[in-house]
C-alpha cells in the first residue's frame, strides 16, 4: 500500500502549484484553475487519510465528492462572470480589471 | 513478489509492442502519403473546416457549464447505489428530494430559456 | 449499518428544518420569478418576505424542542439567536432593497432568490459543528454573492466587483478545506469540537499538522469577515457591488463569518491561538479606522468602516466565554440596525445609477431632507459608538467582556481607534448639515424616496435608539445564545468519551 505520506507530500505539492498560479498567473480563467487545483489537493488528502484515521467509515470520501460538486459550482459561477466582463471590455486579464482601485 | 510487478511486465510489452510495430511499418509499409495528409487533424472522417482555434458562439460555454452543473451531481447517486439496500424508504425518499431540487434547477433553466439555442 | 430509527430521523429533519425552509422558499421564489416575469416586481419581494417569516417560525420552534446534536449541526440556543439575527437581516435587505431594485431595474425573481439562499447558507455556517458542513454553508453563503455582485450588469464596476470577490473568494474557500483535510488527517475528525479535544488530550501525535489546518481555516474565514491583512478585497467590492447587495454583504456575510468564528474559535490551542488573533483584531481596527478617514466615496467609507468594525468583534471572538460571546451577538444585531440604516439613506442618496456616492455630493442635503440629514446623523452617531445609541452599548459589552478575560492593552487601542472613528463618521454627518449645497457640485443627491424606503428609514433609526435603551432584555437574550454555545460543546465531548457510563448521561444532557 502507497504509504499516507506520499499523499501528503503530493497534495501538499499540488496545493503549492495552486497557489503559486494563482499569485502568478493574470488570466482570470487561469486563477479559477490553479483555484480548482488547491481544491483536489484537499481532495487527496481526505480520501487518502479515509482509511487510515477513521476506519470503517467513508467520511473522508464523502466529503471529497461534496467538495467536488461545489467546486463545479463555483467553477460555473466563475465562467459566467468571467464570460460576463469579456464581453464587454474583451478581455479577462486580471490586471487590466482597474476601474475600482484594485 | 512484488504487487508491482505486473504493471512493470505490461509497460515492457506494451512498448516493445509498440516499437515493434513500427518498426515492422517501416520495412513493410508502402510509400506514405503527403504533408498536407500528414498534419490534418483527422485521418478518417469528415474533413477539417477551418482552424480549430478560433472563436466559438458564446452559446456553446452555457451549454458546456449546464452539462457540467447537472453531470457533477451524478456522482452523488453512485455512493447512494451502493447503500441502497440498507438505507432503505429512507434514502430513496432523501434522493427523491435531491433529485426533485435538481428538477427544480431544471426547470428554470429551461423556462428562462437557456436551453434554446436560437 | 442500520437505517436510523424514526426519532432521530424526527430530530434531524427538525435540526435542519430552518436551513431546509428557507431553501425552498428560495426555490420558490426563482421558480415565480421565471413564470411570471411580469409579477416579479412585487410577487418575489413577497414571497421572499413570507419564507424568511416562515423560516423564523421554524427556527423557534426547533429551539423550543431542545433538540440533541444531529451529527454536523446543532439546534442550540446560539444556533437559535444567530438564525434569527440572521433572518432579520434578511428581512430588512428585502425591504431596504425594494427601493433600489426598482431604480435600477433589476427586478428579476433571482435577486431575491439568491439573497435568501445565501441567507441560508449564512444560517447553515453558523449551525454546524462540523468543518465539512461548514465549508458547504460558506459556499452556500459565497457563491450566491458573487453572482449578486455582478447583478447590474450594466454597470462594469459590478461585474468587476464579482470578479474579485469570486477570485479571493475561491481562493479563500480553497484554504478552508485543504486547512479541514489537515484537520482531518490529524485527528480523524472533522467535528470542531471532537477534533479539538482529541489534539488537547494528545490522542494523536500530530499536532503541527492540526495547528496548520486550524490556520488556514481561520485565514479562510478571516477574508470572509474582511480582517487585515485580508481584506484588501472589501472597498472594491464594496463599492462596485449594487448598493443593496452592499448592505447584505456588510451584515449577513460578516455576520455568519463570525457565528463560524465563535465556533471555530473555542477550538484552537491555547496561547499561540490568542496571540494570532490578539494580533488580527489590533492590526484590523487600527488599519480599517486609518483608512477610511481619506475615503471620499461613502460606500468605500462604510467598507472601510465594516473592516473596523470586524475587529472590535474580534475582541469578543477572542475574549470567548459566555460575556464575549454575548456581547459578539449583541454588537451584530447593533451593527446590523446601523448598516442597513446607512446603506438604505445612501441607495436613496446616491439617485438613479448611483450617480452621487462621494460624501461632498451631500452637501447641506439636511436641510432638504430632515428626514435623511437625522436618520444619517443617527447612524452615523451610533457607527462612531456614542451613548445612547445601539453601537454604544454594543462597544461597551465588547470592551468589558475583553477586559474581564485579560486584554486590558487590546481594549486600550480599541478605546483608541473608536475615537480615530468618531472623526470620519462625524464628517459624514457635518458636510450634511452644516455645509452649503454647491450650484456647480457633480451628481445632485436625491432626496426623494418611495414611502416604504422612508418608512424602513425610519424603523431602523428607532431600532438603533431602542436597542440602545433597552439594551439589557436583548442582553439577555443573547446571553441565552453564549450559553448554548458552551453547553453543546460539553456535549459533544462527552458523547466522544470512551466511558461507556458518560454516554447515556450526554444524550440526556443533549436533550435536556
Amino acid at each position: 500500500m502507497i504509504p499516507a505520506s506520499w499523499c501528503v507530500a503530493l497534495s501538499a505539492v499540488l496545493f503549492s502549484i495552486g497557489l503559486f498560479g494563482v499569485l502568478a498567473r493574470r488570466n482570470a480563467v487561469a486563477i479559477l484553475m490553479s483555484i480548482e487545483l488547491m481544491l483536489n489537493a484537499a481532495n487527496i488528502n481526505f480520501v487518502a487519510f479515509s482509511r487510515s484515521v477513521s476506519p470503517g467509515e467513508l467520511t473522508g470520501q464523502i466529503f471529497a465528492i461534496f467538495v467536488m460538486a461545489i467546486a463545479a459550482g463555483e467553477a460555473a459561477v466563475g465562467l459566467a462572470i468571467v464570460i460576463a466582463l469579456y464581453r464587454r471590455r474583451s478581455n479577462i486579464t486580471v490586471d487590466e480589471v482597474n476601474v475600482l482601485k484594485w | 513478489m512484488n504487487p508491482y510487478l505486473p504493471i512493470l511486465f505490461m509497460l515492457v510489452i506494451a512498448t516493445a509492442f509498440a516499437l515493434a510495430a513500427m518498426a515492422l511499418a517501416l520495412f513493410v509499409g508502402r510509400p506514405r502519403p503527403g504533408p498536407e495528409r500528414k498534419f490534418a487533424p483527422y485521418e478518417c472522417g469528415i474533413e477539417p473546416v477551418g482552424s480549430a482555434r478560433d472563436r466559438f458562439p458564446v452559446k456553446f460555454y452555457l451549454v458546456a457549464m449546464l452539462f457540467i452543473l447537472f453531470d457533477i451531481e451524478v456522482i452523488f447517486l453512485y455512493p447512494w447505489a451502493v447503500v441502497f439496500r440498507q438505507l432503505g424508504v429512507f434514502g430513496l425518499i432523501e434522493m427523491a428530494i435531491f433529485l426533485g431540487i435538481l428538477l427544480v434547477g431544471y426547470i428554470y433553466v429551461w423556462r428562462v430559456g437557456a436551453l434554446e439555442w436560437q | 449499518m442500520t437505517a436510523p430509527s424514526l426519532q432521530i430521523i424526527t430530530w434531524n429533519l427538525w435540526v435542519s428544518a430552518p436551513v431546509c425552509a428557507l431553501a425552498a422558499s428560495a426555490m420558490v421564489t426563482l421558480i415565480a420569478g421565471a413564470f411570471w416575469p411580469a409579477f416579479a416586481r412585487w410577487l418575489t419581494p413577497c414571497l421572499a418576505l413570507g419564507g424568511i417569516a416562515l423560516t423564523a417560525a421554524f427556527t423557534i420552534l426547533a429551539g423550543m424542542l431542545g433538540l440533541p446534536p444531529a451529527g454536523m449541526q446543532v439546534m442550540d440556543s446560539f444556533t437559535v439567536v444567530f438564525d434569527l439575527i440572521i433572518l432579520i437581516a434578511a428581512f430588512i435587505t428585502v425591504l431596504v432593497s425594494n427601493h433600489y431594485v426598482t431604480r435600477e431595474n433589476l427586478e428579476r425573481g433571482e435577486y431575491y432568490a439568491l439573497m435568501m439562499l445565501s441567507a441560508s447558507g449564512a444560517m447553515l455556517m453558523a449551525a454546524s459543528d462540523n468543518y465539512v458542513m461548514m465549508f458547504l454553508g460558506l459556499e452556500l453563503l459565497s457563491i450566491p454573492l458573487y453572482v449578486l455582485a455582478g447583478f447590474s450588469r450594466g454597470r462594469s464596476e459590478s461585474q468587476e466587483s464579482a470578479l474579485k470577490y469570486l477570485l479571493l473568494g475561491a481562493f479563500a474557500s480553497a484554504f478552508f478545506v485543504f486547512g479541514a483535510a489537515l484537520v482531518f488527517s490529524a485527528t480523524g475528525s472533522t467535528n470542531i469540537v471532537v477534533a479539538g479535544d482529541a489534539t488537547e488530550r494528545a490522542l494523536v501525535g500530530t499536532t503541527p499538522i492540526y495547528v496548520i489546518g486550524l490556520a488556514m481555516i481561520l485565514t479562510a474565514l478571516a477574508f470572509k469577515v474582511a480582517l487585515v491583512p485580508f481584506h484588501m478585497w472589501t472597498p472594491d467590492v464594496y463599492q462596485g457591488a449594487p448598493t443593496s447587495v452592499t448592505a447584505f454583504m456588510a451584515v449577513v456575510a460578516k455576520a455568519a463569518g463570525f457565528g463560524a468564528l465563535a465556533r471555530v474559535a473555542a477550538a484552537g490551542p491555547e496561547g499561540s491561538w490568542t496571540v494570532l488573533l490578539w494580533g488580527l483584531s489590533a492590526a484590523t481596527m487600527i488599519w480599517g479606522n486609518l483608512l477610511a478617514i481619506s475615503q471620499n466615496n461613502i460606500k468605500r467609507l462604510l467598507a472601510y468602516s465594516s473592516i473596523a468594525h470586524a475587529g472590535y468583534l474580534l475582541m469578543g471572538i477572542l475574549a470567548g466565554g459566555r460575556a464575549g460571546i454575548s456581547a459578539v451577538l449583541f454588537y451584530l444585531l447593533a451593527y446590523a440596525a446601523m448598516t442597513f440604516g446607512a446603506f438604505a439613506a445612501v441607495i436613496i442618496l446616491a439617485g438613479r445609477g448611483d450617480g452621487a456616492e462621494d460624501i461632498e455630493d451631500y452637501r447641506g442635503i439636511a436641510r432638504r431632507s430632515p428626514l435623511l440629514g437625522w436618520t444619517m446623523a443617527i447612524f452615523m452617531f451610533s457607527l462612531a459608538g456614542l451613548p445612547p445609541f445601539a453601537g454604544f452599548f454594543g462597544k461597551l459589552y465588547l470592551f468589558s467582556a475583553a477586559v474581564e478575560a485579560g486584554y486590558p492593552g487590546l481594549t486600550v487601542l480599541a478605546v483608541l481607534t473608536s475615537v480615530m472613528g468618531v472623526f470620519y463618521y462625524l464628517r459624514v454627518t457635518v458636510v450634511m448639515w452644516m455645509q452649503e449645497p454647491e450650484a456647480e457640485s457633480g451628481p445632485a443627491a436625491q432626496t426623494s424616496a418611495p414611502l416604504l424606503s422612508r418608512l424602513v428609514l425610519s424603523a431602523l433609526a428607532v431600532a438603533v435608539l431602542a436597542l440602545g435603551i433597552f439594551s439589557s432584555p436583548v442582553l439577555r437574550w443573547t446571553n441565552s445564545g453564549s450559553a448554548g454555545l458552551e453547553r453543546s460543546a460539553e456535549a459533544a465531548i462527552q458523547m466522544t468519551l470512551p466511558e461507556p457510563t458518560n454516554a447515556p448521561a450526554a444524550l440526556s444532557g443533549g436533550s435536556r
